[in-house]
């Protein structure tokens, strides 16, 4: 044995008789005893279906969508949207990382600008939240709950809230609820053209999958599966896929000692990969946004509840404060759409406060 | 009884239709829209607005859907009819895109996008 419960030299001659496509060899991860390696995962399955990959005739069938053959955030005319590789460490809390890479990898994309330093608390997601659901390192977690946490109170940066690896007892910083951001929703694809589409126009996605052992040993490849047992479920980011070579493309939280400086590429439908999705539709921010256009109005009969959708942003409510703030932000903004006019928007946690239409 | 539109826009062939919630939008722009739907209930989807109504009379305004006909919209809220009406009035001017929902069970129009 290379490693303590993979024997690499068997792996590797395994993957060769099953067409090769991805190389194994020893990783940080694979050479962590057995009961460490499983707090690297974190998804709890029980608390969803079973899950399934897409097939290939799903995949063959998107093909004429109108997605890129080939998309990755990490090379988007020349820039990376993607914030970097992060360390669960020994504490099955992926479903934070996924999450929370989610939402970085989103409001990056929103803003237009791989450059914000966004990064937020896993910490906080999984010691605060997950603890309060009944959740540690040794039961993981499954991302609605989160999200929805995350939808409806917030998450802070990761100086408010470092993450280390164990148990713990929710430790925020003192202004904590000054600097919490929150998402607008969030909804799960199950269609693969779709899942495809999201990505190459709104952001990389969370999705968790099945991990078997011979995971723990991936180098660089397209990974399938080979041998070994199946270890717990896992989540992680899709930050890109290619028709080409057949894989999406995603990023793990088992720092840059593991696959390639952190990232893997696996089959389209295997251990799940692809069975669902979930997707940010937008980052509640606080803050000036200048020269946005607005393309697209919602309504619905409930009091003060108007949204616009601002171009490359995504839905923002208008101000529900009372009927007369709500319908003269709506009649701005609705002439601003009309005339095709940019517009300066102030948003607090994501609903628009003031308007400026020029 | 609240009084309703009689009257057809021009060249319009169908007659009127029949007339007679925090919730956020769940659709995305019809280039990245990846479902005709968005939400459950009865949508009418690629729709074009081409005629409006209202009287003096307390939350009672109307949108002609073409290929449908006279639309009441729903009166439950003063914000909610007064945006809509808006949104109404928007596509109408600007000929946009518009998909709507009726699901209350009245015929009435209880939720609206425009593109």
């Amino acid at each position: 044995m290379d490693d303590v419960g993979l024997d690499l030299s068997a792996l590797r001659t395994q993957i060769a008789q099953a067409g090769g496509g991805w190389e194994a060899g020893q990783t940080s991860v694979s050479l962590l005893p057995a009961e460490q390696r499983s707090l690297r995962l974190g998804a709890d399955t029980t608390l969803t279906r079973q899950r399934q990959g897409a097939s290939a005739t799903q995949h063959s069938a998107g093909q004429s969508a109108g997605y890129p053959a080939s998309f990755d955030w990490r090379s988007v005319s020349g820039q990376n949207y993607v914030t970097p590789v992060r360390d669960q460490g020994g504490c099955g809390s992926c479903v934070a990382f996924g999450v929370a890479a989610a939402i970085e990898g989103t409001f990056q994309v929103q803003r237009g600008n791989p450059s914000t330093n966004v990064d937020l608390s896993e910490a906080h997601i999984f010691y605060c939240y997950g603890a309060a659901a009944g959740r540690n390192c040794q039961n993981g977690w499954w991302p609605d709950y989160p999200l929805n946490n995350i939808r409806d109170s917030g998450v802070v940066d990761e100086s408010c809230y470092p993450y280390t690896a164990g148990n713990q007892q929710c430790n925020l910083c003192s202004n904590w609820q000054s600097r919490l951001l929150k998402i607008s929703a969030w909804h799960k694809i199950t269609n693969v053209g779709e899942m495809k589409s999201w990505i190459s126009t709104r952001g990389p996605v969370s999705t968790c999958f099945n991990v078997y052992t011979d995971f723990f040993a991936y180098r660089s490849g397209v990974y399938r599966y080979v041998s070994g047992k199946l270890e717990g479920g896992h989540c992680v980011l899709v930050v890109g896929y290619s028709d080409t070579n057949g894989c999406w493309i995603c990023k793990n939280s088992w720092g840059t000692g593991w696959g390639q400086s952190g990232f893997f590429n696996i089959a389209y439908g295997e251990c799940g990969i692809d069975g669902e999705v979930w997707a940010i539709d937008g980052v509640a921010e606080t803050g000036w946004l200048y020269n946005v256009r607005v393309t697209g109005l919602w309504a619905i009969n409930q009091d003060n509840n108007a949204w616009v959708y601002l171009a490359n942003i995504g839905w923002r409510k208008i101000a529900p404060d009372n009927l007369n703030i709500t319908v003269d932000m709506l009649v701005q903004l609705a002439s601003a759409k009309a005339g095709a006019r940019p517009v300066n928007v102030y948003q607090e946690q994501g609903v628009i406060k003031q308007v400026y239409v020029f | 009884m609240a009084t309703e539109p009689r009257a057809e826009p021009p060249q319009a062939g169908s007659s009127a239709a029949a007339a007679a919630g925090g919730s956020a939008p769940q659709q995305a722009p019809p280039a990245s829209q990846s479902s005709t739907g968005g939400g459950a209930g009865a949508w009418n989807n690629n729709t074009r607005i081409t005629g409006l109504w209202s009287i003096n009379e307390d939350r009672n305004s109307w949108v002609y859907v073409a290929s449908v006909g006279w639309v009441k919209l729903a009166n439950n809220s003063e914000s909610a009819i007064i945006a809509l009406t808006i949104l109404g009035a928007h596509a109408k001017q600007m000929g946009s895109t518009v998909n709507y929902n009726t699901d209350d069970g009245t015929g009435q129009l209880t939720q609206m996008y425009v593109w």
